[in-house]
């Protein structure tokens, strides 16, 4: 079924309409930090588990698996290519109101790293499982995940 | 032991280190149910509804759909005095998001006469206007309501409880 | 006892802070990982974890177990999390008992945490969220007026003086200058806390604990895997009763004068430990300290009687006139509490139970009871003022 925005109310029974004041100001971490100042510098840092010879991306303070902690010496710019694993087009808002221009969600595996990562595919006409997808930076950099438009194919 | 995490200050915190602030954009409209429909129904005509339990026989303020203590249903409503006795209040100089008042509300819980249990009824407000001397526990209270046109069917249906005098 | 024997041999915790650069699965790292070093073992000798976490609306996470559980050790492994509002931090640890006391796991991994600078404007606009939204969000609510009528039924009811209470706050924040995760430690006088602002009558600002960030973790295992690892037993705390239990979640049905779910739930951990005399004079010997839930500072002695550590009305003046002192009697909340380290919601109540095994072990450092302790109790309360969880432990030489 196709998300709808709310509109219809129902007669027979009583509802009390509300919403909750509030917002999240979240903090970026220790690790994300990282990342998203070498987003800011045009790199994409990740960081590996020597022990679990495993790249995380974005980088973690920590190995899952093994628990050890990854500590400054651990970051690496990984490259700006990578394999497109799956996709997504979409074509409805949050709100469920339908996009005049629908658009690609992708999982990218960016190479010499173990992990996928989530970002917009972008400029790409026909999108491939498996074809090679290439990092397009945004030229108004502010240390955020907006600082990469996307993944565009290759 | 040494512990670890990074104190920031408001400044730090707010603007200095990098950070995502999100709104989240969610509205809710809760049913309100068998009982609680019946009882704000109920404030809209100027009328207190309480429900009897046919099992253990107790009434109680707010009315429910089933008894918590039998686990059975609970469908005998009963139109209850518009007076109680307040069973504890404070001198709110806080509102909801956390700003200061001058001049204090009185939010109470109100034990509703005709109720079986004590205490038995809801939180409101008892008229801020009130010399606080005279505002105590075990005070006897009556409902003031807004006017036939001001109700929609709400718990501000009741604009505050007075102080009886003796 | 019931099941398997259960012990806790390690804990971690993070400071508690207003607010924490690091997000909260790092938060849970840090603590996670200091349990595991302090027990001598590794994430791969873990077989179950346990998350505790308040609501999700602090930290701005939905499913926040789902979000924590790589930072809480939890990856690949069965993982779960348990949520009584305020009652979290204690209820983990029970969790973490039943999850080994039944053999379904031998060696567990717990960590509570919260990181309430999250939510914005402040975390009164999150708590609004917690009243019923029919009859009682229109009336413009702050949490601080539901502990407000509280009090003031429990003052009404007794015929406390204030300061009496007050001393609550003077005690548990002098205490938390020797804790080291402690946000508020401070020396205060009874008039400065009489004096503070009054926000909802009777509840002053230095009668409220401080909404922080922060995470404390413990390792909790098999009799079989401590003797396995060889973990010396006075590095160990045995569970020695648990008990929760939950009121009406119509509270103004309730008499807020006297938490009945406590005394019940209290009830219920001493008859598991086989202590079936519950007067207060037999308790406060059986049991060397107390940890209850201070929140607020009435809060400790309202659930010391609901504890039956006291009788109906008697635990303020015990406390005015210094018998829960640190070095007193029967110390109460030696760790300085919520009031004075700080109350990261189910962090807060994870570090009271942290520092019942700090306590039973030796290892409170500056705040180590002066006398023997054989046996220490834990106690928080959540929810909207309905749900008493208790944790009793005892050292690991106490038959």
């Amino acid at each position: 079924m196709l998300p709808t925005k709310r509109n219809a109310k129902h007669n027979s029974v009583r509802e009390v309409e509300g919403s909750f004041p509030i917002h999240f100001h979240y903090t970026a971490g220790i690790s994300t930090e990282k990342f998203f100042l070498g987003l800011k510098e045009k790199k994409i840092l990740g960081n590996t588990c020597a022990t679990c010879n495993f790249t995380y991306l974005p980088p973690k303070i920590f190995c899952e698996d093994c628990f050890a902690e990854l500590g400054n010496d651990t970051y690496k710019e990984v490259p700006q290519t990578g394999i497109l694993e799956s996709y997504t087009e979409i074509y409805y808002d949050f709100r469920g109101d339908k996009l005049e221009t629908p658009y690609f969600l992708a999982l990218i595996k960016v190479d010499e790293t173990d992990t996928m990562f989530y970002h917009k595919l972008i400029d790409t006409e026909n999108p491939k499982i498996g074809m090679k997808v290439s990092a397009i930076w945004n030229d108004d950099r502010k240390g955020s995940i907006h600082d990469l438009n996307g993944f565009k194919g290759i | 032991m040494e512990l670890r995490g990074t104190k920031l200050s408001n400044d730090e915190f707010l603007n200095k280190v990098l950070s995502v602030t999100y709104y989240p954009e969610l509205d809710y409209a809760w049913a309100t149910g068998v009982a609680i429909t019946k009882f704000l129904n109920g404030l809209k005509e100027g009328v207190i509804y309480g429900t009897k339990c046919n099992e253990c026989s107790r009434v109680v303020c707010p009315p429910r759909m089933f008894c918590e203590e039998c686990h059975t249903p609970m469908n005998e409503y009963v139109e209850l005095p518009q007076t109680g006795i307040i069973n504890t209040f404070s001198l709110a100089y806080i509102r909801t998001d956390a700003t200061r008042r001058d001049k204090a509300e009185i939010p109470a819980v109100i034990d509703i006469d005709g109720t079986t249990i004590s205490p038995s009824g809801f939180l409101h407000l008892i008229n801020e206007d009130t010399p606080h001397d005279k505002v105590k526990v075990n005070a006897k209270v009556k409902a003031v309501w807004k006017s036939p046109e001001e109700r929609k069917g709400d718990i501000t249906d009741i604009k505050y409880f007075d102080i009886m005098e003796d | 006892m019931k099941g398997k024997k259960v012990g806790m041999v390690s804990v971690g915790l993070t400071k508690f802070m207003r607010r924490a650069k690091e997000t909260p699965k790092e938060l849970a790292y840090y603590s996670a990982k200091m349990a595991l070093d302090n027990a001598g073992i590794t994430r791969k000798d873990v077989d179950g974890v346990i998350i505790g976490s308040a609501p999700d609306a602090f930290d701005g996470v939905h499913q926040k177990h789902e979000y924590l559980t790589d930072g809480s050790g939890g990856f690949n492994l069965p993982t779960m999390r348990g949520y009584v509002g305020g009652g979290t931090g204690v209820f983990s640890p029970i969790q973490g008992w039943y999850s080994v006391a039944s053999g379904m796991n031998d060696v567990v991994l717990i960590t509570t945490e919260e990181k309430m600078s999250t939510i914005q404007p402040s975390a009164q606009a999150g708590f609004l969220t917690i009243f019923d939204n029919m009859i009682e969000r229109n009336l413009g609510p702050n949490l601080v007026w539901i502990f407000a009528l509280e009090m003031k039924r429990y003052m009404e009811k007794h015929g406390i003086p204030k300061e009496h209470i007050a001393s609550v706050s003077v005690k548990n924040k002098g205490n938390a200058l020797d804790h080291p995760s402690a946000m508020l430690g401070q020396k205060l006088t009874i008039e400065q806390v009489m004096n503070s602002e009054v926000l909802a009558d009777p509840v002053h600002l230095l009668d409220i604990s401080p909404v922080a960030d922060g995470a404390v973790s413990f390792v909790m295992m098999s009799e079989d895997k401590i003797k396995e690892f060889g973990i010396p037993l006075d590095q160990v705390a045995w569970v020695d009763g648990v008990g929760w239990n939950v009121d009406t979640t119509i509270w103004t049905n309730r008499d807020l004068y006297y938490p009945k779910y406590v005394e019940k739930a209290a009830k219920q951990a001493y008859n598991m430990a086989g202590q079936k005399d519950h007067s207060p004079e037999t308790l406060r010997k059986w049991l060397s300290f107390a940890e209850p839930y201070d929140p607020f500072n009435y809060k400790e002695l309202h659930h010391l009687e609901g504890l039956q550590l006291f009788g109906k009305g008697e635990a303020p003046r015990a406390a005015f006139e210094g018998v829960t002192a640190r070095d007193s009697d029967f110390p109460v909340t030696p760790s300085g509490g919520l009031l004075g380290v700080g109350n990261p919601i189910a962090a807060a109540a994870g570090m009271k139970a942290a520092e019942v095994y700090l306590q039973l072990t030796g290892q409170a450092g500056k705040r180590q009871i002066p006398k023997d302790v054989t046996r220490g109790l834990a106690q928080a309360w959540g929810d909207l003022m309905q749900v008493g969880t208790v944790l009793v432990m005892k050292g690991g030489q106490v038959q």
